[in-house]
């Protein structure tokens, strides 16, 4: 059977925890100035591009981006630009390198390295924050990063297998209307 | 020349430039009220982000319970104490709310600058980076929503509606750093003084309230509301109290450090607040909101 109907499923449920994260997460209990960013609909795009399929990855995030936009920022293009550019970026990467669990891991860190100081460059070109790169790094960046690093050894395995799964199959109908 | 038009990646790299700094014009300057798309997409994705929200509401909820179960005899000794004090206090509001019903009524005058009609309604979500700090909430035009109304929750003021949709609108907290987000306020001490809140403090995370006059006193520990001189919000919303007080880089005016009194790591039901008393026709040039 194909499963291709469950990445917009994925889409949806990921858009919805992450709307409702920083509302219940307590990050008071780490420090009073740490912010913790979701970013799990960019780890759900990025492992999209990597082991199923980057063209239904671009189109996606730019969906997604837009909805974000219009749903959160209402300055349209921000994240509009930044998630289908990440995705860019690292599928381009992954080209010239093995998909071993510790290099995806890498790289995917990388992306939302990149995504995020793009947000911010983008904010802060518009003014919306005066904060300093060096306090960006510490406050925003890092607990990011470690956050969203173990929301991605969570989904790692299973939504590698899903999107290798349906890889599989979509290989073989190919390959069936071929032959 | 058409060598350069043949190269495609770069045709349309250009030009994907160009309209990403269109739409970020076109969305940058200011509007009365979002296009139709713009709120179709944001209801739909409220209805979404609502499913997510009760159950989320729930689990939250269940754990202040259990917390506030644990903290049950610490919180009865304290209440306990205050009870005498609360009684007399009783009294003598309903007594004042009497008095002053009484005299509006000599005097012919239904609405005040304090009078605001309230709605109840659920956060359904936040957004992820809090540079552009907003709620979304899950009441809309149908529920009465305006633009520039204040929200409150049980503790003070919180922010203001930033953009309505159909059945979700979007509000702006007070800590977002923009300059449209002024509100005239009044500290109490012995006379009301008023300034204008303008900013937040990130890093103290504490508000700025700016344009004191010099020759006032503010002292630590005085209360913040809103005067409702500014034309938008009612009078007598709790926005905090004052910390420390620093006189400004020409000593002309002061400015206070307010703790706000609202809790700001978590909302869960807000309360939308309409201003019965007329609003001023320039709205343009009173200070909150615009």
């Amino acid at each position: 059977m194909n499963k291709n109907w469950l990445i917009p499923i994925f889409t949806i449920i990921f858009f919805g925890i992450e709307s409702n994260f920083t509302n219940f997460f307590p990050s008071f209990l780490f420090s009073e100035n740490w912010v913790f960013v979701p970013r799990f609909l960019l780890i759900f795009f990025l492992l999209q591009a990597i082991y199923y399929d980057e063209k239904s990855a671009y189109i996606y995030s730019f969906v997604m981006g837009l909805v974000v936009d219009i749903v959160f920022v209402d300055i349209l293009g921000v994240h509009l630009f930044w998630y289908p550019a990440t995705v860019y970026v690292i599928s381009k990467i992954m080209k010239s390198v093995h998909p071993y669990f510790i290099i995806v891991t890498i790289v995917s860190l990388f992306g939302i390295t990149i995504f995020d100081f793009g947000i911010y460059a983008f904010y802060y070109a518009l003014q919306i924050t005066d904060q300093s790169v060096q306090s960006f790094v510490s406050e925003r960046l890092f607990p990011t990063l470690i956050m969203n690093f173990t929301f991605y050894v969570i989904v790692f395995y299973p939504l590698r297998n899903y999107f290798k799964k349906i890889k599989k199959q979509r290989d073989e109908e190919k390959g069936m209307f071929q032959t | 020349m058409p060598q350069f038009f043949m190269n495609k990646r770069l045709v349309i790299l250009l030009v994907g430039i160009i309209l990403l700094v269109a739409l970020i014009g076109f969305s940058l300057r200011e509007r009365d009220s979002l296009s139709w798309p713009e709120q179709f997409i944001k209801d739909t994705a409220g209805f979404v982000q609502t499913i997510v929200a009760k159950p989320a509401h729930f689990v939250a909820g269940f754990v202040d319970n259990v917390q506030d179960l644990s903290r049950t005899y610490e919180e009865n000794e304290r209440l306990k104490s205050r009870l005498d004090e609360y009684a007399q206090l009783k009294v003598d509001v309903e007594r004042l709310k009497q008095e002053n019903e009484e005299l509006k009524k000599i005097l012919e005058k239904e609405k005040d600058l304090a009078s605001y009609k309230s709605r109840e309604a659920s956060v359904i979500a936040r957004s992820h980076d809090l540079w552009n700090d907003s709620l979304i909430i899950d009441k809309g035009e149908i529920h009465g929503i305006k633009k520039n109304m204040a929200v409150i929750t049980a503790d003070g003021m919180i922010g203001k509606i930033k953009s309505v949709g159909k059945t979700t609108s979007t509000v702006q907290l007070l800590t977002t750093e923009e300059r449209t987000n002024k509100i005239h306020v009044s500290i109490q001490g012995e006379e009301p003084i008023y300034g204008i809140v303008e900013g937040y403090d990130e890093k103290q995370q504490m508000l700025l309230v700016k344009q004191i006059p010099s020759d006032k006193e503010v002292e630590q520990g005085m209360t913040v509301m809103t005067s409702g001189l500014g034309g938008v919000y009612p009078k007598g919303l709790s926005i905090g109290e004052v910390v420390k007080v620093e006189a400004d880089q020409y000593g002309l005016t002061k400015t206070a450090y307010v703790k706000p009194a609202a809790n700001f790591y978590s909302f869960e039901h807000v309360i939308v607040v309409e201003r019965m008393m007329d609003q001023p026709t320039d709205i343009d040039e009173s200070e909150d909101g615009q």
